[in-house]
């Protein structure tokens, strides 16, 4: 029969032994929460591997070190080793060809020891324990665990020895594949703590802002700033203050600005697209910034130079025109038969036609390049309706019937383009409503607004067809397309005119029975 | 009988406006470009001059900014006939008395070079 005592302390034993391997899966478990974690600084995640070593290998120091370029091994991260340490401790070049673990189960008595003894001895260091941090295909460096006491390595301390090095080990490997990314990408990241210096900048940025490397605009911060000179999409200087990283310091959720930029030393300027983004914390305030900047030099000189050969051309264009059209109506009134006075019309009428396609061309470059300029004047919009309507009356058969019921009449607009927006509502609505006979354009005043309502009993589009009938180059289909002509710039154009007055445009319309285009704009 | 003078370095612009504005009776001298403008706006003494923007040389604001500076000819009236799209503002700009947009409507030039050179 068993010894009751004997008995329980073999229980106790066992209960020991259960809440230290429980205590391990925690400290383990919590590690590997501390990874997962994805907005933990690197920092932090140090820290809990270090500590957690330290508990599980009962050890009183530790620190991740990792090879540099040269070979040499340098502290990543340490927990309780002094600076003189650290700062005096040679480690030998060889470590890095051992791929297994070096232990030193007592310093004092090891005859292998040569230069490092003395320190080792000075900071208290006893025994200490070395492994290898192994990558898929090299070494990153050691976890090191450091004793004040002579200290002999138990299997399970060495198996979680293990476990730890290679959790570091593939943390290591990530964050170089993370950083291998940044750097491969074309465009430039930086990000910016919350008090607006820049933490990290990838290979592209550093480059940009006129560093070899991260590492050395961290000790020349100020070079770019002061070495820089920044102009704004029109020429202007542009305040560092408007950076967009520096608004969403100051609270905007996002920010974008196209920015010239040019070194004093007399490189050429490029052309970049900065957007900005904030990093908020658990608790939602700011923690960092990140700006993405895209070089679009080469876009925006393309740009400029289509901008310029589309209003040159457009310019030679109109040239032959005129004199087309001049000689088309010289001829026109020396004609004495009525047949060929016909055709020289029609001849009129299709140089006509070309004179707006070539303008449609302009204006919608004008549009896209930013440069649609406004000369805003007070005038009479029911008169200005009146002019239009009559105009096109001449050269249409439909009916153009005016309901209007405002008193006041008076806008402030660009004249030229709204008479332009009238021309083409009215001229599409009789355009596209062949077997009616009739356009109904009314004007209401609504409020502070004004809204013209050009109604036709036409063709009608789809609901799907409303949707994108301003984009440009739209057109139904190609059946549209061929029986009705055009580019599909009109209404575009109108609407970007409409918009950049401060006003709206829609259309309402059902297939078969017609379509009606109002807008509105605000009175004088 | 009127005098025009038109300043244009297209040929053949020039020679449309000389047939439309001679059908109307007007005597037309035509140059093709801005050299020594002045001068010859001296000797021929038009009633309206039509002049292009865009010309090799001496580009048309210049030509209005001299003339509309000068004592005894800024009294002519300069009437802007160009292809650019802002002509309308660039006219008003550099204080031409008038405009008119290519390609032109043969009744509007008429009726332009008319009340011009009758005031």
């Amino acid at each position: 029969m068993p010894d009751s005592k004997g008995n329980e302390t073999f229980l106790t034993l066992q209960k020991k032994d259960l809440y230290k391997y429980i205590n391990r899966l925690q400290e383990l478990y919590s590690l590997s929460e501390a990874i997962i974690k994805n907005n933990s600084r690197i920092e932090d995640v140090y820290e809990a591997f270090l500590s957690a070593a330290k508990r599980l290998l009962n050890a009183n120091k530790a620190a991740i070190l990792v090879f540099d370029k040269n070979g040499a091994l340098k502290f990543e991260s340490q927990s309780g080793l002094s600076k003189k340490y650290i700062a005096g401790i040679k480690h030998s070049l060889r470590l890095r060809l051992k791929h297994k673990p070096l232990l030193i189960n007592n310093t004092r008595d090891n005859k292998y020891l040569l230069s490092s003894k003395k320190l080792l001895l000075k900071e208290g260091i006893s025994a200490y324990g070395f492994f290898p941090l192994l990558g898929a295909d090299k070494v990153f460096g050691k976890l090191a665990v450091y004793y004040n006491k002579p200290h002999k390595f138990t299997d399970e301390e060495m198996q979680l020895a293990q476990i730890i090095s290679k959790q570091i080990s593939s943390l290591l490997e990530r964050r170089e594949a993370n950083i291998g990314i940044l750097d491969a990408l074309v465009d430039g990241i930086t990000v910016q703590n919350k008090e607006g210096r820049v933490i990290f900048a990838n290979k592209t940025a550093s480059h940009a802002l006129g560093y070899e490397s991260f590492e050395e605009m961290l000790k020349n911060p100020t070079k770019w700033v002061s070495e820089y000179e920044l102009k704004d999409k029109k020429g202007g200087v542009f305040n560092p203050l408007n950076l967009p990283g520096r608004r969403v310091l100051n609270g905007e959720i996002y920010a974008e600005e196209l920015i010239q930029y040019r070194n004093l030393k007399g490189e050429e300027s490029r052309w970049v697209n900065i957007k900005s983004q904030p990093i908020y914390d658990d608790e939602g305030k700011l923690k960092m910034v990140i700006n993405i900047m895209h070089d679009v030099t080469e876009r925006f000189e393309l740009e400029k130079r289509k901008d310029e050969f589309i209003s040159s051309a457009s310019h030679e264009l109109k040239t032959p025109l005129a004199v087309l059209k001049g000689f088309a109506q010289v001829m026109q009134k020396e004609q004495d038969t009525e047949k060929n006075k016909y055709y020289l019309g029609k001849m009129v009428g299709q140089i006509d036609r070309l004179t707006n396609l070539v303008e449609d061309l302009l204006d919608v470059s004008k549009i896209q390049s930013g440069k649609l300029s406004l000369q805003k004047e007070k005038f009479n919009i029911v008169k200005l309706i009146e002019e239009t309507a009559t105009d096109l009356q001449l050269i249409n058969n439909h009916k153009i019937i005016l309901q209007n019921n405002i008193l006041k009449k008076q806008v402030k607009a660009d004249k030229s383009r709204i008479g332009e927006v009238l021309n083409n509502l009215i001229s599409n609505a009789i355009k596209f409503s062949p077997k009616s006979d009739k356009v109904i354009v009314s004007i209401k005043d609504k409020k502070k607004d004004l809204v013209v309502k050009v109604r036709d009993y036409g063709i009608g589009m789809s609901s799907k067809d409303m949707k994108s009938i301003f984009q440009p180059f739209f057109q139904a289909n190609n059946r549209i397309r061929q029986s009705f002509g055009g580019l599909g710039l009109g209404l575009h154009i109108s609407s970007q005119i409409i918009w950049r007055h401060g006003g709206k445009i829609w259309v309402s319309s059902r297939k078969g029975e017609g379509s009606t285009f109002s807008f509105s704009l605000p009175l004088a | 009988m009127k005098k025009i003078l038109v300043c244009d370095d297209d040929e053949g612009i020039s020679e449309v406006i000389r047939i439309i504005l001679e059908g109307a009776n007007y005597q037309v001298n035509s140059l093709n470009s801005g050299h020594a403008i002045q001068k010859k706006i001296q000797q021929y003494e038009p009633d309206v001059i039509l002049l292009d923007m865009w010309m090799p040389g001496i580009e048309g604001k210049e030509i209005i900014i001299m003339l509309k500076r000068s004592k005894n000819l800024s009294h002519i009236p300069i009437i802007v006939v160009s292809a650019l799209s802002n002509t309308k503002d660039i006219s008003r700009k550099y204080g031409a008395d008038d405009f008119l947009e290519k390609p032109f409507d043969t009744n509007k030039l008429l009726s332009l070079v008319e009340k011009y050179a009758k005031a």
